[in-house]
């Protein structure tokens, strides 16, 4: 189970339902705000992605339980993927997947999907433990690699895996970290690193879902295997497994790596004796003071999950597809925000953050009244894996044509100039560096210790 | 005796075959770059890449180093050089990359090509020679005559720069504009673009 999960309530919610409708929506309704959303009205329409140029992406999904489905699924709404094979050793779900996919390969074996020169690229959805055998495996039979984040459940094998995709050139490798291909998230990205909210004071994040993680299975065995993310020894915990997320959202906006990580993790509500804590809080400190507040509980649903940063000038919050900023009394006029749309939240206004709202105000036009962005992270995600594999495997074939395969050197050496026309991704430095992050914040939430983040730490 | 006019004429003909053996240079992996640009009523565009491939042959005539005082005229040549056309990115990005490629019918025709048989020597000057290639420019399966104008350089390792730039209408090769539909309206492409490359090649055997 990944990360997709964490946002369910972002495909229910629209901007009406948001202000006037349920508990999430009254909270909503205590504070106002400016929208901050990018458009998309040059995009095809909603759930369409453009039909690309040349042929799909043969694809194999290794891993088909939940995750690995909703994966499946989306390749299947993705016009330059084909889902050529899926794997899962557990029949049942083996059985699920082909009828998702009827057309696909079917293997109970990893090893024998990797084995298929008919797939392109694979996708790792399995348990986190399982993910550098794959990964690892997967470089070396030549695949373009998609690794679910967290991409391990140690440093050590995250390292590995990250080492590996930086020896392949020519395999494409994207770590999970669905928010860095997201186009809201995309458009804010140099909203707050060019400081329109000013100097950055502190950044709060949660995630709040009421569900016990725990899953039946028809005997001991299966229900052990299944519920891995409860075993203390190989899940990354709540922070690990879907605080990654919004952790690396805001460590790529803050545009800084923390220097310490202080947490807390309790068994509150889950007690069905569990040792992985069903409600936990971590602060993350960075250079200048800088504080991040994450928290997030199995116990509670109100107000789902949001990110927060705050500048010395506004406050920007994000949930799911969209964006607000608060800003302060004393702050400069930026000038599109004059006819931005306000959003009323309780005793504050939020300025609608929408991409191109100063062309649109020039020409006199309004900016899109609901925000376009409904097609999920992960569908964005998996949007840039394709592009991008096609980008690099086309790369390497019309550079072994031109100039045969001899030179390995100088095909790296093309290929990393390349790489630079990809679709914004995250890749294997982006999934290294936040997963050491949170497996350090696990370790300081099941500790209640204050540990320390070291540079050599990062490096891969 | 008549053996040995026999073999005294196969020798000569041996030897003035190897004579006609052509002097083949390579393009390399490195050291290449292609650029194409428009405009647009929006904003100029341009797409670009490193990725040039092909060879030149010429005969021992060709100036192929540097001499003091080269030759003017015509030379004898054969020059195939092409670009893949996914090898080159636009300014626009993932977005128009796929716009531009399905405007040249990339599925269909994958290659840029340019042919020529000759190059002609109009100045010497200072190490950088200027010629006329009088060929054929193929994009999206349609072959038209181009004279391009191209200046020559020597490099370190026998190797040889080649520069130019020439510009062209894509409705002469079939390609219609690309209008795409933007939030502001539709995007109306100029007709006309300047291509301009720098092209590295060196000796066949040394080629990399």
């Amino acid at each position: 189970m990944k990360q997709y999960e964490a946002f369910p309530i972002a495909a229910d919610l629209n901007r009406r339902d948001f202000i006037y409708g349920g508990s999430v929506a009254a909270l909503m309704t205590m504070i106002a705000a400016k929208e901050l959303a990018a458009q998309e009205k040059s995009k095809p329409a909603e759930g369409e992605a453009k039909k690309p140029v040349g042929p799909p992406v043969k694809c194999g999904v290794i891993g088909c339980g939940v995750w690995g489905r909703d994966i499946i699924n989306t390749l299947l709404r993705l016009p330059n993927a084909q889902v050529a094979a899926v794997c899962d050793h557990y029949e049942a779900f083996l059985n699920r997947a082909k009828s998702i996919a009827p057309d696909a390969k079917g293997y109970a074996d990893f090893k024998d999907l990797l084995a298929d020169k008919n797939v392109q690229a694979v996708l790792i959805a399995t348990p986190t433990h399982q993910h550098r055998a794959i990964a690892e495996a997967a470089f070396k039979a030549g695949k373009h690699v998609y690794c679910e984040a967290p991409i391990a459940h140690t440093p050590e094998d995250g390292k590995a895996i990250a080492t590996a995709a930086k020896a392949s050139p020519s395999s494409n490798f994207q770590s999970g970290l669905l928010m860095r291909s997201e186009p809201q998230r995309q458009f804010l990205l140099p909203f707050i690193r060019s400081g329109a909210a000013g100097k950055n004071i502190k950044a709060r994040a949660q995630r709040h879902k009421k569900e016990s993680w725990r899953r039946a299975a028809a005997n001991p065995e299966r229900e052990k295997e299944l519920n891995w993310r409860l075993d203390r020894k190989i899940s990354t915990g709540l922070i690990g497994e879907i605080g990654i997320q919004q952790i690396d959202v805001l460590n790529w906006f803050l545009n800084t790596k923390p220097l310490s990580v202080t947490g807390f993790g309790s068994v509150v509500h889950w007690a069905d004796g569990r040792e992985v804590p069903d409600s936990i809080v971590a602060v993350f400190e960075y250079p200048g003071g800088v504080l991040l507040t994450y928290e997030s509980t199995l116990g509670n649903s109100f107000d789902a999950d949001y990110e927060m940063l705050y500048g010395t000038d506004a406050a920007v919050m994000v949930r799911q597809n969209k964006a607000w900023m608060f800003k302060e009394a004393d702050s400069p006029l930026l000038g599109w925000e004059v006819y931005a749309r306000k959003d009323d939240f309780y005793k504050e206004t939020g300025i609608a953050l929408v991409a191109n709202a100063t062309k649109l105000a020039a020409l006199g036009e309004k900016p899109a009244e609901e925000v376009p962005f409904t097609n999920t992270p992960l569908f964005h995600a998996l949007d840039a894996f394709l592009y991008n594999s096609r980008l690099i495997g086309g790369a390497v074939e019309d550079f072994v044509a031109n100039f045969g395969d001899g030179d390995a050197a100088a095909l790296r050496a093309y290929l990393v100039d390349f790489a630079k026309n990809k679709m914004p991704a995250a890749g294997w430095q982006e999934g290294y560096e936040s997963l050491v992050t949170v497996l350090k914040a696990n370790e300081a939430i099941l500790s209640g210790k204050k540990l320390a983040f070291t540079k050599e730490l990062f490096e891969v | 005796m008549r053996h040995l006019l026999a073999l005294s004429l196969l020798l000569s003909l041996l030897h003035t075959t190897a004579r006609a053996e052509p002097i083949r240079f390579n393009a390399q992996s490195a050291g290449s770059r292609v650029r194409v640009e428009g405009k647009s009523n929006i904003h100029d565009w341009f797409m670009e890449g490193a990725l040039i491939g092909g060879f030149l042959e010429v005969d021992e005539k060709f100036p192929a180093k540097a001499a003091a005082k080269p030759a003017l005229g015509k030379f004898s040549a054969k020059i195939e050089v092409r670009v893949p056309i996914r090898s080159l990115n636009t300014s626009g990005k993932a977005a128009m990359n796929t716009v531009m490629q399905g405007a040249i019918k990339m599925d269909d025709h994958p290659l840029i090509n340019f042919k020529a048989a000759e190059l002609v020597l109009k100045e010497a000057k200072d190490g950088k020679l200027t010629f006329e290639a009088p060929g054929k420019l193929t994009v999206a399966g349609i072959a038209k005559d181009l004279l391009l104008p191209v200046t020559m350089e020597y490099v370190d390792g026998g190797k040889l720069k080649f520069k130019g730039e020439a510009k062209v209408k894509m409705t002469d090769f079939g390609i219609k504009p690309p209008s795409p539909a933007v939030a502001l309206g539709l995007i109306k492409t100029d007709d006309e673009v300047k291509i301009t490359f720098e092209w590295l090649a060196a000796p066949a055997a040394a080629a990399k």
